[in-house]
């Protein structure tokens, strides 16, 4: 593994764990009404979101995918705050609506338009820049995968001791 | 970076869109793994197949993130917040890192 993929899988690692300690902590946000089974969606959910926001800050923000990635986290962020669905896009700004963008890049932007949907702000680079965001993309997912895949093998083998 | 933009820019007016495609698809081929279109005859070809097998293996990765996501939430529910389960130094060595 190169250097940088090292320091990259390093920086995720950290930044995850501590998101995964806060979202463990009794003192956040579940109460004990809940269904287990609720509870465990929704904290999936979090794990989820935690775990492509530390991959994109530990990328850094010199990277068009990690700003996008990031800004889409604040919005989604932002509409749960004032309980609007994450997803949810005002009817105002609906024609700007990234995810329509990505689908109309799909119909229209021919070979690369699957792809375009698939990067955090692909839609809006253009090819030579695309094809570098995707392949640095792919790099980070992969790291992603992996320690997450470690970590919970780790958390396993403890609760089976 | 803004040069680099100016540079494509410049240059997708002596080629044809396509070509660029095709040619910086097979700089992109050379940067995942485990892709292998080289049974096809074309360079148009062999792109297609790249940008396929790249948006698959986006998917699939996304995929495991969901899943491992899944998981985790599981095992979280396992174990006790206040223990040493979160030391940096077992998963470090899990990574050998």
């Amino acid at each position: 593994m190169s250097a940088t993929t090292e320091q990259l899988e390093r920086n995720f690692t950290h930044r995850f764990l501590t998101s995964l300690r806060r979202i463990n902590s009794p003192d956040s946000k579940t109460t004990t009404t809940h269904a287990a089974g609720l509870v465990i969606r929704r904290r999936s959910l979090r794990i989820k979101r935690a775990a492509y926001s530390s991959m994109a800050r530990a990328a850094g923000s010199h990277r068009a995918w990690t700003r996008a990635l990031l800004s889409r986290a604040r919005s989604q962020r932002r509409r749960q705050q004032h309980d609007v669905h994450p997803n949810y896009i005002p009817p105002a700004q609906r024609r700007k609506s990234s995810v329509k963008r990505a689908a109309a890049a799909g119909r229209e932007m021919g070979r690369a338009g699957k792809l375009r949907g698939l990067v955090p702000g692909g839609s809006r680079m253009e090819m030579g820049q695309l094809l570098e965001e995707t392949a640095h993309y792919v790099q980070c997912l992969a790291v992603q995968v992996r320690v997450m895949q470690a970590v919970a093998d780790h958390f396993s083998s403890s609760s089976s001791m | 970076m803004s040069s680099r933009r100016s540079a494509s820019r410049a240059s997708s007016s002596t080629m044809s869109e396509d070509e660029i495609i095709t040619d910086l698809v097979l700089k992109l081929q050379a940067l995942l793994p485990h892709l292998n279109p080289r049974q096809q005859t074309s360079r148009q070809a062999q792109a297609s197949k790249v940008l396929k097998e790249t948006c698959s293996y986006i998917r699939k990765l996304e995929k495991e993130v969901d899943d491992l996501s899944g998981r985790l939430s599981q095992l979280l529910g396992t174990i006790d917040p206040n223990n040493q389960d979160f030391d940096l130094d077992s998963i470090r060595s899990l990574l050998q890192i």
